[in-house]
């Protein structure tokens, strides 16, 4: 025992003197000095924080809703592959042909087909990039609409009638009925990115084409593309016979020989598991501005609190303010206020707001919660008491600092743009717990204030819980969110106050955002248990970059997490895809029916560029990057 | 009644007076008939003096040790000040909305605000007794389940030996191999973190050292006279463990629980500091020094050194009970 204790004593003793060392250590901290300058001149490499908790973890641009992220998208595989169109010009979201494979598309005069026309890229093993790398991609997608995140029904592939192969710089798609060509433009062709012909096989060191899926005429080679798709998946880490098997496939990313074929500025020279991510310049990119650093370093933070330490430190090149650290408010939420003063002297910060509207879904076809939770969740009371609970202005007047602007509908409202209808701009559902409470009251709900609300009339009559909501239900549910970000979590504890004063009990538990992506999925039957889930971002508009929201609230799209459907909805979609009809009445109307929860839009990322690195800014609205054109001060 | 020499008794004789019960050698007594039975003879070791009860003398030689008074005044402090705190100082420290409409976030110290408030507007000074609670509550209660467990498991390893003692101590070795705070939060991701669940984990890894050292005390104990006359008069396997053993025991078990206490409120700040402690609003002291070291960059320092303070001292006082205790049931000190 007394050796024991000895032991113990000693570990006591560790471990008080590092809690007095962390005070020591926060001492010095709390003295403000100022951090340490990156070293930009004559630098060679660049370094980039990602967001805390969120890192790419798949390659192949073909995926499902479960990676579908601008983590993996506009922050990883686009620097590797090149979609057709290039979306984002300067601080918009629009069509950027300078930077796109293809010329602006033209349309015939009845709207009813599409002539493309692409530019002299090359792949990085010397191809070059043609129409048969697009119908590669147009093949796949016709085969495996199901298994792509941007599918919904009625739009591409199912609207599209033939693709004729003009030459290989020329193809003509013939589509089955007239469309608002801006609509397919920035909506369906934005989609593509061509494959090159070394992925069409079905084996590792299979001969390029000799998957049958490229060269095929469309539509005509759907168990071709399959068994290449599953190949290809497979070397990614997915299996679609096993979607929920872990992904082991992350540490050959960088070595597999597939995926060095590219067409981008950069190919992938180290990637890990935790998000580690170094890229060098392809040598034979085809774009306009070609890079000159030499290394470019994806760095991945868990915690926010250590990103920032590396901004104080200089480690990072181009990172972010996390908004727990800004000391001063901002007055006007698109302009940034002052830095960080430990950050002040050495970087530049710039407020980033995306092409986005910040929502979590609720599953509609949800069996949790006793089998209760989809019926709860299809009642519109029920969903209008939930939304007047939160406090958008309050959220982002004070956990925001300033940069957050409200989400009030399906419609972004910055950058400003003219599609945007007064309703979603001025909140429809403002803060009022009393006005929840009678809600709930008047369906036949008991509301037990900090307890948990149950079903005491049930029915279908106006003063009823509603269809399929049996007596003794309970408002009980599950909310999973992103971890990583500080002010992210209050939100949630905020909200999860806000609810619970009028009786509807919602459980927080953290998880990183790749999980929830991942869980929180369309989904039917016995095993759709999720209830809600919040990733933190809700949905830019990126690769349907024209706001008429058919990927994300359309009856069966494959990113409708929530598999929320009406019909009222899908007609508005329905107008405005196939004509020039304004997005007004759509908007206005799932800005009254609240598909989704809608919640503040943080700004997305308080950026912070090293000072003597130039190119960085101004920053995209799709949260692209574009290393090809940093440049270090000499 | 003399103490017993070594600081361990048998509390089965403790109803039975002075004059009926013997030492029989290292503090163990049998039962003797009346000693006017016995003729007169003088006991072999002087006449019998009285000095007091047990915890009378535990009590002086614990009230000599001055650190080990004031820690134990830190500590009822402490408890005050979690528990009954929040009664004289009502605070909010569960609605964040209310807060966030209500408060300023991360003020200085003064205006209403004694020491400030955090980063989403908590008052601090209501948030230290919010959190205490907790960080008190999970320390008491993993270091008792924790013990009591480890000492149930050691004495059943020790007192029946052979390979039912070797299968146990081998689960034992295998567990203590693990890195604790891997374990911990290992466990703690895997299930929804909760305080009930912080007292389950922390005790889960908390009982192995308790097991190992009153299986030690058990293997001792096991071959005293004392055993073996319950034995033979026909007392079972579960009387003489919970009886005999663990009572005779209690001295070893007692200071491990004051330490373990101190341990455990450790464990859950290195949890709480980790991002691994109790889900927010809710909070404990490691969750808040973690936030409070976050925001130190940007100076304020009352989200950091309050809690510090709290958890020093804390941990600090447990150590000086313990290390008291443990002076007041060694039997040698008790006669100085």
């Amino acid at each position: 025992m007394k050796s024991e204790g000895r032991f113990k004593g000693g570990f006591r003793a560790a471990a008080l003197i590092i809690v007095l060392a962390t005070g020591v250590i926060a001492a010095g901290c709390s003295s403000g000095s100022s951090g340490t300058a990156p070293t930009t001149s004559g630098q060679t490499v660049a370094t980039w924080a990602e967001l805390s908790g969120s890192q790419p973890n798949y390659i192949f641009p073909f995926m499902g809703f479960n990676f579908f992220s601008v983590y993996n998208t506009e922050q990883f595989q686009f620097l590797m592959y090149r979609p057709l169109l290039w979306f984002g010009q300067g601080t918009t979201p629009d069509l950027n042909p300078s930077l796109s494979i293809a010329q602006t598309p033209t349309y015939s005069a009845n709207g009813q087909t599409v002539t493309l026309n692409l530019k002299n890229y090359k792949w990085s093993d010397g191809q070059p990039v043609t129409t048969q790398n697009v119908m590669f991609w147009m093949n796949m997608l016709h085969a495996q609409k199901s298994n792509w995140a941007g599918y919904s029904p009625g739009a591409m592939p199912d609207d599209i009638q033939s693709i004729t192969v003009n030459s290989p710089t020329q193809m003509t798609m013939t589509l089955t009925g007239s469309v608002n060509s801006y609509w397919f433009t920035y909506n369906e062709l934005s989609q593509i990115t061509p494959m090159p012909n070394a992925w069409d096989i079905t084996a590792s060191g299979g001969a390029a084409n000799s998957g049958g899926c490229a060269a095929a005429p469309y539509g005509s080679a759907d168990a071709a593309c399959t068994a290449v798709y599953t190949f290809l998946s497979k070397q990614a880490g997915y299996d679609p016979a096993n979607p929920k098997a872990a992904n082991n496939s992350l540490s050959t990313y960088a070595s597999n020989p597939l995926w060095q074929v590219v067409d981008g500025p950069f190919h992938l020279t180290k990637f890990d598991a935790s998000g580690n991510v170094t890229m060098e310049p392809n040598p034979s990119y085809s774009g306009p501005t070609k890079p000159t650093i030499k290394q470019f370093q994806e760095v991945p933070f868990t915690a926010e609190s250590a990103e920032f330490n590396s901004l104080v430190n200089g480690k990072v090149d181009v990172g972010y303010l996390p908004l727990s650290d800004v000391t001063e408010p901002t007055k006007n939420p698109l302009k940034a206020g002052p830095n960080n003063p430990r950050l002040a002297g050495n970087y530049t910060m710039d407020p980033l707001y995306s092409w986005a509207i910040n929502y979590f879904p609720e599953n509609f076809n949800s069996t949790g919660d006793g089998g209760a939770a989809g019926s709860i969740f299809k009642q519109l009371y029920f969903r209008q008491a939930l939304q007047l609970l939160v406090d958008q202005p309050l959220y982002n007047q004070k956990i925001n600092k300033g940069y957050g602007v409200g989400t009030y509908g399906p419609v972004p409202t910055t950058p400003a743009n003219s599609f945007v209808s007064a309703e979603v701009t001025n909140n429809p559902y403002p803060y009022n717990p009393a006005k929840a409470i009678s809600l709930l009251k008047d369906h036949g709900w008991k509301v037990v204030a900090s307890g948990t609300s149950t079903c005491e009339t049930p029915g279908t009559a106006a003063n009823e819980c509603g269809t399929g909501v049996p007596a003794g239900a309970k408002l009980d549910f599950d909310l999973p969110y992103a971890s990583g970000n500080d002010s992210f979590t209050q939100l949630m504890n905020a909200e999860k106050s806000s609810w619970a004063s009028a009786g509807i009990t919602v459980n927080l538990q953290q998880q990183s955002f790749n999980t929830i992506i991942g869980n929180a999925v369309p989904c039917s039957g016995s095993g759709c248990t999720w209830e809600m889930g919040n990733w933190g971002a809700g949905w830019i508009f990126a690769p349907d970059f024209y706001p008429t929201g058919e990927s994300i609230f359309q009856t069966g799209a494959n990113s409708n997490a929530g598999s929320y459907s009406d019909t009222v909805n899908d007609s508005n979609i329905q107008a405005t895809t196939a004509t020039q009809t304004p997005l007004t009445q759509y908007e206005n109307y799932l800005a009254e029916q609240l598909p989704v929860i809608y919640q503040p839009n943080a700004v997305t990322q308080l950026t912070e560029v090293a000072k003597g690195l130039t190119g960085v800014l101004p920053q995209s609205p799709l949260q692209n990057i574009y290393p090809e054109n940093w440049r270090f001060s000499s | 009644m003399n103490p017993p020499p070594d600081g361990q008794f048998d509390p089965v004789f403790n109803d039975v007076e002075a004059e009926t019960a013997l030492p029989v050698g290292d503090g163990e007594f049998m039962r003797v008939g009346p000693l006017s039975e016995q003729g007169t003879t003088a006991p072999a070791g002087g006449e019998a003096y009285s000095s007091g009860g047990v915890l009378r003398q535990m009590g002086r030689v614990f009230a000599e040790n001055k650190l080990a008074v004031v820690s134990l005044g830190v500590i009822v402090f402490f408890l005050l000040f979690c528990f009954v705190g929040p009664h004289v100082y009502p605070t909010n420290q569960t609605n964040s909305q209310m807060v966030l409409q209500e408060s300023t976030q991360n003020a200085p110290p003064g205006n209403g605000n004694p020491l400030g408030t955090d980063e989403s507007g908590f008052n601090i000074l209501g948030r230290l007794m919010y959190g205490g609670q907790i960080s008190l509550i999970v320390g008491l209660l993993s270091a008792l389940v924790a013990t009591v467990f480890g000492t149930l498991w050691g004495a059943v390893s020790g007192f029946f030996g052979g390979w039912v003692d070797s299968v146990l101590m081998r689960i034992v070795d295998m567990l203590l191999s693990i890195p604790v705070l891997f374990l911990l939060i290992a466990l703690v991701t895997i299930y929804r973190s909760s305080e009930w669940l912080l007292v389950l984990v922390i005790a889960f890894v908390s009982w192995l050292v308790p097991a190992r050292l009153i299986r030690g005390e058990t293997l001792s104990l096991r071959s005293r006279e004392f055993v073996q006359a319950v034995r033979v008069m026909g007392g079972s396997n579960n009387r003489i463990i919970n009886r005999h053993i663990i009572p005779n025991a209690v001295g070893t078990i007692v200071v491990f629980a004051t330490f373990q206490v101190a341990d455990s409120i450790l464990l859950l700040a290195a949890l709480g500091y980790l991002g691994f402690g109790v889900p927010a609003p809710q909070t404990d002291w490691g969750t808040m020094l973690s936030n409070g070291v976050n925001a130190a960059g940007n100076g304020y320092w009352w989200q950091i050194y309050p809690v510090g303070l709290c958890i020093v001292l804390v941990v600090i006082a447990f150590n000086y009970v313990g290390d008291a205790l443990r002076d007041s049931l060694e039997v040698r000190l008790q006669q100085r």
